[in-house]
C-alpha cells in the first residue's frame, strides 16, 4: 500500500509510466510502472494511480494505447536498466527531473510536476511548520532526509519507522504528534483512510522538494518531444490529478528554471505563432518547425530566433513581431522553444591532432568547440559508430584505440589494438572495429562492445587505411607500399581479393551500390576506379592536384572530391568521366575529409594550418575555418544520439 | 451526342432543377462555371463514363501547374479551351487545350513574395470565372482583372481590396449579366467584409455591398461598441445565381476576432449581439446590391464556424409540395435547407456528430446551444465539436438529382478551445485563441464522405476515412462520385451505395473538386492534385504529422478518359 517506499530510493522511482517511440507498432505508447506504489501507480484493481492515469492522457493525445511493463521500483536506477533501457518499454513517468540523473543513458522531459515531503498532522492542531511542533514527537521514516533532517533538532522528538504508511499508521492511532514524510503518500493516505482529517504542509528545504519529469533513452528524443508536447499541454489535467489524489500542494517554488516562463511561453506561442507553426510547435513540416532550431543552428539559434521574430522574414511570409510583443515576451516563447527543442542527432566533428595528441570536438551547425580531449599518443585514424553513440580514435604511438563517448565527450575505455593503428573502420553494425596496423602489415580486429581481439588479418606492406562497403559485404585496405588494395569479407574476415592499382593508394570510397571503390593514389597523382566484383582497375585518372590523399562521394554518386597535400586543394571532379570540374584552395597538407549526412558540407583536416576547413558541396566555397589543435589529421562527422 | 437537356426529361420530377443548372449560353460537354452551372450543384448529365466501364479510365494527360502546394482549383472548359490556375495568387493561369493538354496561353501575375503572411489559411486558388470571352481572375493581392480568353492578354487591373491589411482573393468571382462579383478573405485579420460588383466590360464597380452595417444600416446595432469596425464577416467562398428568381446567394465568413466578447456579450445569452452579417446566408438582389433575405446559422460565433460553404440550388418535393430551395453543408455542422425565395428556414440537422449544438429551434432559426461548449476567457472548452476547421470546409459538395442525393466532403475532429482577446495590429492575425485541434471525434475517422438525403434529412451511406481533409466531389448522370483524398487518391464511388469502384493515386493530396467534360464523343474527367500545406500545420501533433507524411506536396491537373475495352 502507500508509503510502502517512501524513502530516499522512493524519491528516485517517484513512479512510473512511460511512453513508447521507435514503435513502428503504431499506436502503443509502451510505458514502465511499478506495481504496487500508490499513489503513483498500481496494476491492481482500484486507484491505478496518478502516473497511470497520466499514462493514458498522455498515450490519448499521442493517438495510441499505452501498454505497461510492471517492474518493482525499490532500486529505480536497477529498474530502469531492468525496463526502459533494456527496451522492454519507452517511457518511465516520474523521475526526477534533473540533469544529473543517469545522463549518459536518459532524457528527460521538462518538469510536469512538484513533489516533496511534508509535514502531516492533525487539522484540529493547526500545525504550519516543523518549528510549531516544538517539545512533541515526529513520526519518520529511516534513512529519509526528514530522518537526517530532525537528526539535528533538539527541539523535536524524532521516532523513526520503517517506512512512510507505520509513520503515518503511528499518527493515526494517537502515537506522535505529527508525520514528516513523503507528501503525495501523506495526503493519499489521509485521503483514502482517515478522511481527510489531517492537514498535510509542504516543507521546504535542500533535498526536500522536487520536480519530477518523465524519462525516455537517450536518443529517443522524437518521442521526448512528443510526450513533452502531450505533458505541457495536460497542465490542467495534472493539476486536477494530483488534487484527486490528495497530493499536497509544492512548498516554495523549486530553484528558478524557467519552467513558469516556458509555461507562459507557450501559451503565446499558441496564441501568435501556432497557426503557422502549430499548436505546441509540434509542425508536421520541417520547414515550419521550430522545434529543430538547435539543430540546425545550434547555440546559434537564439540568434536567428530573436531577429526572425522582431524583424520577420518577408520574403518567407513570417511577418515581423516587434510592434505586438515585448522582448520580455519573445524571450519567454524563446524559453517554451528551448524546452521543446529535439536534441538528439546533433551533427558533432571529431578531429585528431597528430602531435598535440587530443581530439578537437565542434558542433557542426555553428563550428562552435564544445571539447579538447586529451587522448594517447599520435591519434590518427577516427570513426563513429552507428548508432552516434561512440567515437574510436587510433592512438598509434600508443598502440591503442581511444573510446569517446560521443554524447558526454569523455574518454571511456582505451583498447589494445595491435602496433601502430592507423586507419579505423567499422561494420554496418557497429560490432567489429578494424584498425589498421601500419607497421604490422595486418589489420586487426576488435570486438565491440570489449575489444576483445578477436582476429588479426594480414594484409600488404604499410596498410594506411580501411572503408566498409555501403552494402557491408566488402572492407578494404589499401597498402601504400605494395600498391594493392586489399578486399576482406567481414562477415568472415577472410581476405577475398586483392588489387594493384598505381602507387601510393590511400583514401578510398565506394560507390553508393557498392560496385566501384575510387582509390587516390598518392605518388602517382591519380584516382583508380576498381570494379569490385572483378577486381580490376576499370579507369584510372590523373586529378590535376598533388598527392592525393583522401576521396569523398557525393550522395546522388555524380561527383568525388579529392583532397591533396601537396598542392593544398579540394578537386572536384565527375564520378562517371574523372574530369576534374573545380579546384577549391584549403591550405597546406589538406588531409582526411568527412561529410555532412545531408551531403550539403565536406570537412578537411589541414594540417599545416592548424584547421579544419567547411565547404559548401553546392557553392564550393570554404564557409568557414576552425581552429584545431597541432597538426589534425582525422575527423569524422557523427550524428550524436 | 445525346443532349444534356434530353436526358434530363428521364428523370422528370427532378426537370425544374437541372434546366436551372444550365446556363442559357453554355453547351452541353462544357464546365463553364466553377460549380459546373450557377446553382453550384457540380452534377454533369455527361454519362459515357458510367458504374460498368469507369474501372477503364486512364490518364490522358497531365499539366504541371508550376507551383507546389494547397492546390485547390476547379478548372473550367469553354468550347475545346481549359482554363485552370495554380496556387500563389495564382502563379499561373493556363488556358490548355482540353484534348491533349498543350498550352495555349499562360498569365503569371506578379504577386508579391512573402503574401502567406496576410492569407490567413494559405495560399490557394480555386479558379477562375468565364463569359463572353472574357476570363475572370480575382488574386492574392486583392486584385480583380479580366483576361482576353483567346490570349490572355489583360484587358483591366482593378484594385478591390488592399492586401496589406490581410485581406486575399482565393475564390473565382461571379458572374451574372455585366457584372462580375466578388468578394476576398480576411476575417482573421480584421477586415469588414464587402461583395463588390464591378462592370465587366470596365471594371468598373457598380455597387458594394457590406458584410457587416454600417452605423444607420439595418443590423448595425447587433454589435458592441466599434466591434463592427473589425467585425470580419469576409465572403471568401463562391455565389450561386437563380435567374428565374434573379437572386445572387453567398454565405458569409465568421466575425472578427474570434473572442465573441469583444463584439457583445461573449456568452450563449447573446440577445441582439448576433453579429450581422456574419456567418449568414444572404440572398442579394444583383442589380443593387441590396440584400433580400437572410437567414444566419451561427449567431454570435466563437467557434470560427465560418459560413462560407456553396449554396447548391435544387427544386425538391418536401411534404409533396416542389420547392425552391438551396442546400447548405454548414461548417458548424448542420444540413440547412433554406426556401431559397423566401429564406425560410424548412429543414437544419446535424450531418456530422456535433456537441456544440443540441439542434436548431425551426421558429427562430438559432442554434440551441449545448451548456458548456461555448470557449470563454479563462479556461479552455473541452472537446467541442466540430472544431475550427468545420464539419466540412471550403470542398465542395455536389448534388444529383437522379440519386435526390449530396455527396459531401465531411470533416469528423474536435478540439479544446480558450479565448482571448487580441489587439488589433494592421496586417497581423486578428485573433489569439490558444486552441487544440489535434482530436479525433467519436468513431476514430477524421473523416467521411457521406451521401446526405437532403429532404429525408439523413445520411444514406458514408465512407469513413483515417486522415482529414478529403477533396470536393463530383457527381454524374453515369451513377457516379468523384473525389479525392490527402494521400493523392483519386476515386470513383458508386452514387447509390458508395462503393469504390476506381483508384488512381496522383502522387499528392487533393483538395481540389473534379470536374467532367465532353469533346467529340469523348468524356474527360480531371482533377487538381496538390496536397493542403496549412492545414496540417493548423492541427500539428500526430494528425498533422500523418497528414504530411500522406503524401508530398505537388501541383499538377490530371486528365482522365477510358481506355478502350
Amino acid at each position: 500500500m502507500s508509503g510502502r517506499r517512501a524513502t530516499a530510493a522512493a524519491l528516485v522511482a517517484l513512479a512510473l509510466a512511460l511512453a513508447p517511440p521507435a514503435a513502428p507498432a503504431a499506436g502503443v505508447l509502451r510505458v514502465c510502472a511499478d506495481p504496487d506504489n500508490l499513489p503513483f501507480s498500481s496494476a491492481g484493481r482500484g486507484d491505478r494511480g496518478l502516473y497511470v492515469e497520466l499514462a493514458e492522457l498522455v498515450a490519448a493525445r499521442l493517438h495510441r494505447r499505452a501498454e505497461y511493463t510492471w517492474w518493482r521500483t525499490d532500486y529505480a536506477k536497477r529498474a530502469l536498466r531492468s525496463t526502459l533501457l533494456a527496451h522492454d518499454c519507452d517511457v518511465f513517468f516520474g523521475l526526477p527531473a534533473r540533469g544529473d540523473f543517469m545522463p549518459g543513458s536518459l532524457t528527460l522531459t521538462g518538469a510536469f510536476l512538484d513533489v516533496g515531503y511534508a509535514l502531516a498532522a492533525p487539522a484540529a492542531r493547526g500545525l504550519t511548520s516543523l518549528d510549531g511542533v516544538g517539545g512533541g514527537s515526529v513520526a519518520v521514516a529511516f534513512r529519509s532526509p526528514p530522518q537526517l533532517l530532525l537528526a539535528e533538532r533538539a527541539d523535536i522528538r524524532a521516532v523513526t519507522f520503517r517506512g512512510d504508511e507505520e509513520a503515518l499508521d503511528a499518527l493515526a492511532r494517537g502515537a506522535v504528534d505529527a508525520a514528516f514524510v513523503w507528501g503525495p503518500v501523506a495526503g493519499y493516505y489521509n485521503r483514502t483512510r482517515l478522511g481527510g482529517r489531517l492537514r498535510i504542509v509542504p516543507v521546504a528545504g535542500e533535498g526536500l522538494q522536487w520536480r519530477v519529469a518523465a524519462g525516455l533513452r537517450k536518443g529517443d528524443a522524437a518521442l521526448r518531444a512528443e510526450v513533452e508536447t502531450a505533458l505541457a499541454a495536460l497542465a490542467p489535467e495534472i493539476t486536477a490529478l494530483a488534487a484527486r489524489y490528495g497530493f499536497p500542494a509544492a512548498a516554495a517554488p523549486p530553484p528558478a528554471t524557467g519552467a513558469n516562463d516556458a509555461a507562459a511561453g507557450r501559451t503565446t506561442f499558441n496564441q501568435h505563432c501556432a497557426r503557422c507553426h502549430s499548436p505546441n510547435a509540434a509542425s508536421p513540416e520541417p520547414s515550419q518547425d521550430l522545434r529543430r532550431l538547435t539543430r540546425r543552428y545550434g547555440s546559434g539559434g537564439r540568434e536567428r530566433f530573436d531577429t526572425a521574430v522582431a524583424e520577420g522574414r518577408p520574403d518567407k511570409g513570417m511577418p515581423g513581431w516587434r510592434e505586438v510583443l515585448t522582448p520580455e515576451v519573445i524571450g519567454s516563447i524563446w524559453r517554451f522553444l528551448e524546452s521543446v527543442q529535439v536534441t538528439g542527432g546533433e551533427l558533432r566533428l571529431f578531429v585528431t591532432n597528430e602531435r598535440s595528441n587530443d581530439v578537437t570536438v565542434y558542433e557542426a551547425a555553428s563550428g562552435r568547440l564544445l571539447a579538447t580531449i586529451p587522448v594517447g599518443r599520435r591519434p590518427r585514424g577516427v570513426v563513429g559508430s552507428p548508432d552516434g553513440r561512440t567515437v574510436f580514435v587510433a592512438s598509434s604511438d600508443a598502440d591503442e584505440v581511444t573510446v569517446i563517448d560521443a554524447a558526454r565527450l569523455a574518454v571511456v575505455a582505451t583498447l589494445p589494438a595491435g602496433r601502430d593503428p592507423e586507419g579505423l573502420a567499422l561494420n554496418r553494425d557497429g560490432t567489429r572495429l578494424y584498425a589498421v596496423n601500419e607497421n604490422e602489415q595486418a589489420v586487426t580486429v576488435l570486438e565491440i562492445p570489449g575489444g576483445r581481439r578477436v582476429a588479426t588479418i594480414p594484409v600488404g606492406t604499410e596498410p594506411e587505411t580501411a572503408v566498409l562497403s555501403p552494402d557491408g559485404t566488402r572492407l578494404a585496405v589499401s597498402n601504400e607500399t605494395s600498391n594493392d588494395v586489399v578486399f576482406i569479407d567481414p562477415r568472415t574476415d577472410a581476405v577475398v581479393g586483392r588489387t594493384v592499382v598505381a602507387r601510393n593508394p590511400r583514401g578510398m570510397r565506394f560507390s553508393g551500390d557498392s560496385r566501384r571503390l575510387y582509390v587516390a593514389c598518392e605518388q602517382a597523382h591519380v584516382v583508380v576506379v576498381i570494379d569490385v566484383a572483378s577486381l580490376r582497375v576499370v579507369q584510372s585518372a590523373p586529378t590535376g592536384g598533388e598527392r592525393p590523399v583522401d576521396v569523398r562521394l557525393s550522395r546522388d554518386g555524380s561527383r568525388l572530391w579529392v583532397s591533396h597535400g601537396l598542392s593544398g586543394d579540394v578537386r572536384v571532379l565527375d564520378a562517371a568521366t574523372l574530369e576534374v570540374q573545380a579546384a577549391i584552395a584549403v591550405g597546406p597538407r589538406a588531409w582526411w575529409m568527412a561529410a555532412s549526412p545531408e551531403g550539403d558540407r565536406l570537412y578537411v583536416t589541414v594540417g599545416r594550418a592548424n584547421e579544419v576547413v567547411v565547404i559548401d558541396t553546392v557553392s564550393g566555397a570554404v564557409v568557414r575555418r576552425l581552429p584545431a589543435g597541432t597538426l589534425p589529421w582525422g575527423v569524422a562527422a557523427v550524428e550524436v544520439r | 451526342m445525346i443532349s444534356a437537356v434530353t436526358r434530363l426529361r428521364t428523370a422528370p420530377a427532378l426537370l425544374l432543377a437541372l434546366a436551372l443548372t444550365l446556363p442559357a449560353a453554355a453547351q452541353p460537354g462544357e464546365w463553364p462555371v466553377y460549380g459546373g452551372d450557377p446553382a453550384n450543384t457540380r452534377y454533369s448529365p455527361l454519362a459515357r463514363i458510367d458504374a460498368g466501364n469507369v474501372s477503364r479510365l486512364r490518364v490522358a494527360w497531365v499539366l504541371q501547374l508550376g507551383s507546389l502546394r494547397s492546390q485547390e482549383s476547379t478548372p473550367l472548359v469553354v468550347g475545346d479551351t481549359l482554363y485552370v490556375t495554380s496556387s500563389f495568387g495564382p502563379r499561373n493561369v493556363f488556358a490548355v487545350d482540353a484534348r491533349r493538354g498543350r498550352v495555349r496561353w499562360r498569365y503569371s501575375p506578379d504577386v508579391p513574395a512573402g503574401i502567406e503572411q496576410f492569407a490567413c489559411c494559405d495560399v490557394g486558388h480555386r479558379g477562375v470565372a468565364y463569359a463572353r470571352g472574357r476570363v475572370f481572375v480575382g488574386r492574392l493581392d486583392g486584385h480583380l482583372v479580366a483576361l482576353d480568353a483567346a490570349t490572355g492578354r489583360e484587358l483591366w487591373d482593378t484594385p478591390i481590396v488592399d492586401y496589406t491589411q490581410g485581406a486575399v482573393i482565393t475564390s473565382p468571382p461571379t458572374l451574372v449579366k455585366n457584372l462580375v462579383i466578388t468578394g476576398f478573405g480576411g476575417g482573421e485579420y480584421g477586415v469588414r467584409g464587402f461583395l463588390a460588383a464591378l462592370d465587366q466590360d470596365s471594371g468598373r464597380e457598380v455597387w458594394r455591398l457590406w458584410t457587416v452595417p454600417g452605423p444607420g444600416e439595418p443590423g448595425h446595432d447587433t454589435w458592441k461598441g466599434d466591434s463592427w469596425k473589425l467585425g470580419g464577416g469576409a465572403v471568401w467562398g463562391i455565389g450561386s445565381y437563380d435567374p428565374a428568381l434573379n437572386l445572387l446567394y453567398y454565405g458569409t465568413g465568421n466575425p472578427s476576432p474570434w473572442a465573441a466578447s469583444v463584439r457583445g456579450p461573449g456568452t450563449r445569452n447573446y440577445g441582439r449581439f448576433t453579429n450581422l452579417y456574419t456567418a449568414t446566408t444572404l440572398a442579394i438582389d444583383p442589380d443593387t446590391g441590396r440584400i433580400v433575405w437572410h437567414f444566419q446559422s451561427t449567431p454570435h460565433d466563437a467557434w470560427d464556424f465560418d459560413g462560407i460553404n456553396e449554396l447548391v440550388l435544387a427544386d425538391v418535393e418536401i411534404d409533396g409540395r416542389l420547392r425552391q430551395v438551396l442546400f447548405k453543408a454548414d461548417r458548424n455542422g448542420f444540413f440547412y435547407v433554406l426556401d431559397r425565395r423566401t429564406g425560410a428556414l424548412l429543414a437544419a440537422r446535424p450531418f456530422v456528430n456535433v456537441n456544440w449544438a443540441t439542434g436548431v429551434d425551426m421558429t427562430t432559426g438559432r442554434p440551441q446551444e449545448a451548456d458548456d461548449k461555448r470557449p470563454g476567457l479563462t479556461t479552455p472548452t473541452k472537446n467541442i465539436c466540430p472544431n475550427t476547421l468545420g464539419a466540412k470546409n471550403w470542398q465542395p459538395m455536389s448534388y444529383n438529382p437522379r440519386t435526390g442525393l449530396v455527396y459531401i466532403p465531411t470533416l469528423n475532429l474536435c478540439m479544446d478551445m480558450q479565448q482571448a482577446e487580441p489587439a488589433y495590429r494592421r496586417g497581423k492575425l486578428y485573433l489569439t485563441p490558444d486552441l487544440d485541434l489535434d482530436r479525433v471525434g467519436p468513431g476514430g475517422h477524421m473523416a467521411e464522405l457521406i451521401a446526405w438525403d437532403p429532404v429525408r434529412q439523413q445520411k444514406r451511406w458514408g465512407n469513413p476515412d483515417d486522415l482529414p481533409w478529403l477533396g470536393g466531389t463530383l457527381t454524374t448522370a453515369g451513377g457516379l462520385v468523384f473525389h479525392g483524398d490527402v494521400r493523392g487518391g483519386f476515386k470513383a464511388l458508386d452514387a447509390m451505395t458508395g462503393r469504390l469502384l476506381w483508384e488512381f493515386s496522383t502522387g499528392s493530396g487533393i483538395s481540389a473538386a473534379p470536374i467532367t467534360y465532353e469533346l467529340d464523343g469523348t468524356q474527360y474527367v480531371a482533377v487538381v492534385s496538390g496536397r493542403t500545406f496549412s492545414v496540417p500545420l493548423m492541427i500539428g501533433g500526430p494528425i498533422g504529422s500523418r497528414m504530411v507524411d500522406a503524401s508530398p506536396q505537388g501541383g499538377a491537373l490530371f486528365v482522365f478518359t477510358l481506355a478502350p475495352p
